[in-house]
This record gives C-alpha cells, structure tokens and sequence, in this order.
C-alpha cells in the first residue's frame, strides 16, 4: 500500500518537473530518441509516450521549433530546438524552479 | 542494422494500426516520427545486427497497444473516435448526396404531377430550400448521433498489464504504390494503346487490310467500338494520371482510391456499353468477296471478345468493390525509412 501510494505521488510529482527537464536540453538540437537518451544518462528516465507527445505540443505552443533532417545516419530524424520564445520561457521556468527550490529547502529544514 | 522481411510486416502493421486511431491531419507525422523512434531504438543493438520478426515483436509488445500509443498523441475526447472518422466522413458525404438529389426531385416530380399548378414559384422555392435544410441537417444530426454512440460504445483501451499480441494485427492492404518502373511501363503500355484508338479512329474502325495471297483481301473493322474510343482514350490517359500522383504522394489518399472507383466504374460501363453492341468485330472484303469459311472465324472471334468482356465486366466489379472496401478501412500507407532489408 505504502509502495503503490509512494509510486503515484512520485509520478505526479516527476510530471511536473518533466516539461523543465525536457527544455534544459533543447538549447542544442536533439531527436527524440537522442534526447531520451541524454535524460537517461543524467538520471532522468522518460518514456516515449511521455517525451513525444510533450514535444508535439509544445511546438504546436511556439516553445519548440523541429525540422525533419538527414543528418550523420541516412535515415531522416525530427530535430527539435527551442525557439526564442522557448529560450525566454525556459529562462523564466528556471527561475520559478529554483524559487521553489529554495521555499521547499526552507520548508523542509 | 537491417530489417528482415517478417520485421518490416510487423512494423509496417504496427504503424497502420496506429495511424487508424489518430486524427487525419497529424496521422503521417506522428507515424513516421514513432518509426523514427522505433529504428533508433533497434540501432541500439548494433550496426551489424539483423533485426528479426520476433525481435520486432518484442520491440512492439514493449511500445504498446496501437490504440493506447496514440491515445497519448490524442487525450482529448473527440465526438467521434478518430478511427471511425473515415467511415463517418464517407457515409456522410454519400448521404448528403442523396438527400440533396433526392429531395429536389422529389419536388420537381411533385410540381410535374400538380397540373393544375396551385403553386406559385415561390411557394415552389420555398419547399425546395426548406426540405434541403431539413433533410440534411436532420441526416448530418442523425448520423453524428449513431457515431457518437458507437464512439463511446466501442472506446476501450487495452490496460498497462495486459500484454498485447502483434500477430493479432490485421495485415496491410495489398494494394502498392507505384514505382517509377510501374508508371513507366503503364505509361508505354498506355500509348500503344492509345497509338491503337488513334489508328482506329483515323481509319473508321478498320485495321489493316489482311492479303490473303489470292485475289481477296479483307480488313478487320471494329465499327462497333467507334462511339466509344474517346471515352477510352480519356479513361487511359486519367490512369496514368492517378498512378503519377500515388507514385508522387507515395500513398494512396482518399481522393486517389475515389479517383481509382471512378476510373474502375468508367472501365465497367464502357465493357458493358461495348458487351451491348456485340457483335463488334467483322471482316469486311476490301477486294473479292468474304468466303463463307469466314463468318464463322468472325462468330468465333466475337464470342472470344464477348467472354474477355464478360470476364472484364466481373473482374471491375470485384475491383470496386475492394476499392471501396480499402476507402471505408481508409488505410493509408507509411512513409518508409531506407533501412536495408536483411537478406
């Protein structure tokens, strides 16, 4: 029980922080797998069917900008980047997580 | 990496299938991006790998249910689920069209059987406009009521812990997008056909003249395919039309497959209109006189036309209604990757 309402509560938490995590490694362009990849390695674990719609939408919001492009591979690739509306964003989101931060460290002192 | 024959089926399947629960608009994006995805994923295993058909089932288990990966592209509740959207779109279009024929015929058959002509043009006007607006808005109504039904009758998602099977994935549509080597030999097949009408046209349905060697000589006249030959030629013309732009698009869309049945209800009419005029083909005595012997040949040649028209007949009938089969399931093809198929 314990188990099952720790998972949830965490998930919804990691949810939130998803969208940040994404954003900090858009100011240089990835695919969606590349970019999986390079939250994984940092601890950061996503799914597909998290990341890739989040993308979507977030370029249909102007944050992000994307172009299929055949780049090193002979196989063509969604690159995604931040548009500057997207670094301005980022910049501003950043700011409000490390607001927080600093309150929920206070709190939890 | 390489794809085997069986993984390709697979991920090729599993991609259609997904398509089928996305909105139309983003349905090839999202498509090849997954693809993109999928391949990359596979990479993963090394350069030299060969990627097998279980492989890509294992792969494809672990994805997800068709219908659930797209539900994370499309949360928002629609009116009507996304992969009844086509068969919807159809039906309401055919509807439409027949109540906007049905119902001005309607009036003018009651206008013709109104002799004494109690009505004025107005009052004529009015019933026309009137029973146009009722009738399709009550039949759009009507319609949009039983596919919101059905919607969320039949809007089931496969849980997390339910493992999912591949093999229960229907098959792709067989039908193929033309290659550069299909439009190219439809396109040469085409014009000596189309040499042929020409010839026939010029020539008043008369091929050339057969020399016997003695002192008759006779020709072939096909008279009675003369009032058809422009139909042909255009009906010939439009499918290399309708094959270029498939090659081009590189899927068949829907305006292609009703493009392809209005092509396929052409061939059939004009095999019927010509199965109608047999017999077509005589042999006419340019020198001499048509030996008897002759007439039977002509009988044996018209039956042998008569039957490939028959044979004709039947095998557009079935075309059109596979093609109409293919529109309802409104599956459309997928953007391909150039990964190398494994040996």
């Amino acid at each position: 029980m314990d188990g099952e309402v720790f998972e949830k509560l965490a998930g919804e938490m990691r949810r939130g922080t998803v969208i940040l995590a994404a954003l900090s490694q858009l100011s240089e362009e990835q695919y969606g797998y590349s970019l999986i990849s390079s939250l994984e390695e940092q601890g950061f674990v996503i799914g597909q069917d998290t990341l890739y719609p989040l993308l979507r939408r977030l370029e249909e919001q102007g944050v992000l900008e994307s172009e299929w492009r055949v780049a090193d591979e002979a196989r063509p690739r969604r690159y995604y980047i931040l548009s500057d509306e997207g670094k301005k964003l980022y910049s501003l989101l950043k700011k409000e997580w490390e607001e927080l931060d600093s309150i929920l460290r206070r709190l939890m002192e | 990496m390489t794809l085997t024959k069986e993984a390709r089926n697979y991920l090729d399947r599993y991609l259609s299938q997904v398509k089928r629960f996305l909105p139309k608009g983003k349905r090839e994006d999202i498509a090849a991006e997954l693809e993109s995805y999928m391949l990359d994923r596979l990479e993963e295993r090394g350069r030299e790998v060969s990627i097998s058909g279980e492989d890509m089932k294992a792969e494809l288990v672990k994805m997800g249910a068709p219908r659930n990966v797209a539900a994370t592209y499309a949360p928002v509740n629609t009116l009507i689920a996304p992969e009844l959207f086509p068969l919807f779109s159809l039906i309401t279009r055919i509807v439409l069209i027949v109540v906007a024929v049905a119902i001005p015929f309607g009036v003018l058959i009651g206008v013709l059987t109104d002799p004494a002509g109690t009505r004025d043009l107005w009052e004529i006007v009015a019933e026309l406009v009137g029973g146009v607006w009722s009738g399709v808005t009550s039949a759009l109504g009507t319609l949009v009521i039983i596919f919101y039904l059905i919607s969320r009758l039949d809007h089931k998602e496969i849980s997390s812990e339910q493992v999912w099977n591949p093999d229960d994935m229907p098959e792709l549509s067989k039908d193929e997008v033309p290659g550069v080597w299909d439009i190219a030999i439809g396109t040469t097949l085409t014009l000596v056909f189309l040499g042929f009408l020409a010839y026939l046209y010029t020539h008043d349905g008369m091929l050339p003249i057969i020399n016997t060697g003695s002192d008759l000589s006779l020709s072939v006249s096909l008279p009675g395919m003369m009032p058809y030959l422009p139909a042909m030629a255009l009906i010939s013309l439009l499918s290399i039309v309708k094959d270029s732009v498939i090659m081009a698009q590189g899927y068949w869309s829907w305006m292609t497959r009703m493009f392809d049945i209005v092509l396929d209800v052409a061939n059939l009419v004009i095999a019927g209109l010509l199965l109608g005029a047999m017999p077509i083909m005589e042999f006419v005595a340019r020198e001499g006189v048509v030996p008897a012997g002759f007439s039977e040949a002509e009988r044996a040649v018209n039956l042998g036309i008569t039957i490939a028209l028959v044979l004709a007949l039947l095998g557009q009938t079935v075309e059109i209604i596979k093609s109409v089969i293919r529109l309802i399931k409104a599956e459309t093809g997928v953007p391909k990757f150039d990964i190398p198929e494994a040996k």
